[in-house]
């Protein structure tokens, strides 16, 4: 755990599966903690269950109607599987697209999350949003939508952040600046962070620990410092990076 | 567009609304003909059911084809109050407002988490249930009858002054719904429409809005029935067919159906087009005459369609937006010619 962390035990996961419809797997008895101030990377091939891990965290597949089974436990407590109550009880979720309303200003964004002044948004650290206030969120670029998503997120002061791919269609500079956002971020607020992504090399950037998902199960758990890019490639990709 | 024609644009923007509703009470009081007359008080009406379903539809996203039912259901329930000795003005009314509301929360329970296609079904449902339980009411009940509202001693009757309630009624509730719009709770539907799991991952509560969104909705639409009724004077259930519960749905889509304006304007349009196309039947000449005549009410429904489609493919937001084209285009000109003055 990242000096400076104070109370709360985090996120526990615990044997937590998620059935479609349809008989299909969307993940199987998944298991694994994270601390708070620690950032966890999920990754894996497309369609493995990586963000059907994060939704099912958040409460969506719930509601959507999928069965999902195990427990989730937010700093001791059981998580609910309403996102309205997830929400309540801090959890927020990044998720991969339509995370903007194209027709309302950046300002708007942050009167949503009760955040009122551009001064407020300061200590988020992302100067072009500042520069973008009364921009409507559909003129922006990509990076700074994705930036805008992360300062309404920790507006909300969470203490679990599921961030699901963070580096889709984004520039390498970007998606470096938004890690380094992500990670200071986390040890400021003493959050844990769960972030789904197909990237190896950004999730070993910012990541303390990494697992990896295949066909919805864990196939590998470990510290990001014991690994490599190339190593990660062959557990889920079967070769190197 | 840069920012002198942006206040340029601004200022004419904060003109409008004044200036148009100054031009609706000089058209009212100016008098006119009876059938003149009871064709804009069916604009007033029709405004204020458009602006309760613009609510819903435009603002907050959810697809409905239930005006009818609640102008139905406000018509209904403002005859029955209006009927006891203790139904004195604005009693009904408010009655209405009620009952909209309470069928619109129980509308709102039992639909919430459907989204599209399949909520709008579910209003289609209700617009037959409503038609069903008016006709049941109707037989069992008789034709039911309303006089024109009083106060004291003064009767809002035919013509001018039962148009001019209608514009204050529709002014009290423009200016309720403008001032939702304008503040955090009209951005929070405004997010709900765009993007409904994004604003649930925002913290917002988005059943509990949508909720509120019917229950506010159905309460305006069914004040316009109940305007309705007083205008018509008595109630039917034919009244509040289908092709009313269209014609509204026309009136936000054609309007603009994010903007309070459009409502207004696609109410305009929609009802005086109806009647300008009676008109042509009844002065044409010679074939087309007979052929007008004949055809009157599907032309009608073609000429919408025709204007949807046109709507669809060119502009979205309707007459309001392409307007607001115009006056940004005008301003631009404007404060190009001041420049060059200058």
């Amino acid at each position: 755990m990242t000096p400076g962390a104070t109370s709360g035990d985090g996120i526990n996961v615990s044997g937590l599966s998620v059935t479609y419809r349809n008989g299909a797997t969307g993940c199987h008895d998944v298991s694994f903690k994270v601390e708070p101030d620690e950032i966890l990377a999920v990754l894996g091939r497309n369609g493995v269950g990586k963000t059907t891990l994060l939704r099912g965290i958040a409460g969506f597949r719930a509601v959507e109607g999928v069965h999902v089974h195990g427990q989730v436990a937010l700093d001791g407590t059981q998580l609910s599987r309403n996102p309205g109550k997830a929400s309540k009880a801090g959890v927020v979720f990044v998720p991969e697209r339509d995370k903007v309303f194209p027709s309302l200003t950046v300002q708007e964004h942050f009167r949503l999350v009760n955040v009122r002044g551009r001064d407020a948004i300061e200590p988020f650290g992302f100067p072009p949003l500042s520069n973008r206030w009364t921009s409507r969120a559909g003129l922006l670029s990509g990076g700074e939508r994705q930036m805008l998503a992360l300062a309404m997120a920790w507006a909300q002061h969470p203490k679990l952040l599921l961030v699901d791919e963070l580096s889709l269609g984004l520039a390498p500079v970007i998606v470096g600046q938004l890690l380094q956002k992500l990670r200071e971020m986390a040890e400021r607020s003493h959050m844990s962070v769960i972030l789904v992504d197909q990237d190896a090399v950004a999730a070993l950037r910012v990541a303390d620990s990494l697992l990896v998902l295949d066909h919805g199960e864990v196939v590998w758990r470990g510290a990001s410092r014991d690994t490599t890019a190339a190593e990660l490639g062959t557990h889920y990709l079967g070769t190197g990076v | 567009m840069n920012e002198s024609v942006h206040q340029t644009a601004r200022r004419w923007r904060d003109y409008l609304g004044p200036a148009l509703l100054a031009l609706a009470a000089i058209i009212v009081l100016a008098g006119g003909d009876a059938v003149y007359m009871y064709q804009l008080a069916l604009v007033g009406i029709y405004a204020i059911a458009a602006v309760g379903q613009q609510w819903l539809i435009g603002r907050t996203g959810q697809a409905s084809v239930g005006g009818a039912a609640f102008m139905g259901i406000g018509a209904f329930t403002a005859t029955a109050v209006a009927g006891h000795a203790w139904g004195v003005f604005p009693l009904p009314i408010l009655a209405a407002a009620v009952a909209g509301g309470v069928v619109g929360l129980l509308l709102g329970l039992t639909t919430v988490r459907l989204r599209g296609l399949y909520l709008l079904l579910s209003t289609l449902a209700l617009e037959y249930i409503a038609t069903f339980v008016m006709q049941e009411y109707e037989g069992q009940n008789g034709g039911e009858f309303i006089n024109f509202p009083k106060i004291g001693a003064f009767t809002f009757g035919q013509g001018e002054r039962y148009n001019l309630l209608l514009i204050v009624v529709l002014l009290i509730v423009v200016v309720v719904v403008q001032n939702l719009y304008r503040s955090a709770t009209g951005r929070t539907w405004s997010a709900i429409r765009q993007n409904e799991e994004a604003a649930e991952v925002a913290g917002i509560n988005v059943l509990g809005w949508k909720l509120i969104a019917f229950v506010g909705s159905s309460a305006i639409t069914a004040v316009a029935g109940a305007m309705y009724a007083y205008q018509l004077q008595s109630v039917s259930y034919q009244t509040f067919s289908l092709d009313l519960a269209i014609s509204i749905l026309c009136m936000v889509y054609l309007g603009g159906q994010y903007r309070i304006s459009g409502a207004i304007l696609g109410a305009a349009v929609v009802t005086l087009l109806q009647f300008g196309l009676q008109q042509l039947d009844d002065t044409g000449s010679g074939g087309l005459s007979s052929w007008l005549t004949l055809n009157g009410p599907t032309l009608d429904t073609a000429i919408y369609g025709a204007l949807l489609v046109l709507i669809m493919l060119f502009e979205r937001e309707g007459i309001a937006q392409l307007l607001a084209n115009l006056r940004d285009m005008v301003a631009a000109q404007v404060t190009r010619f001041r420049g060059e003055s200058a």
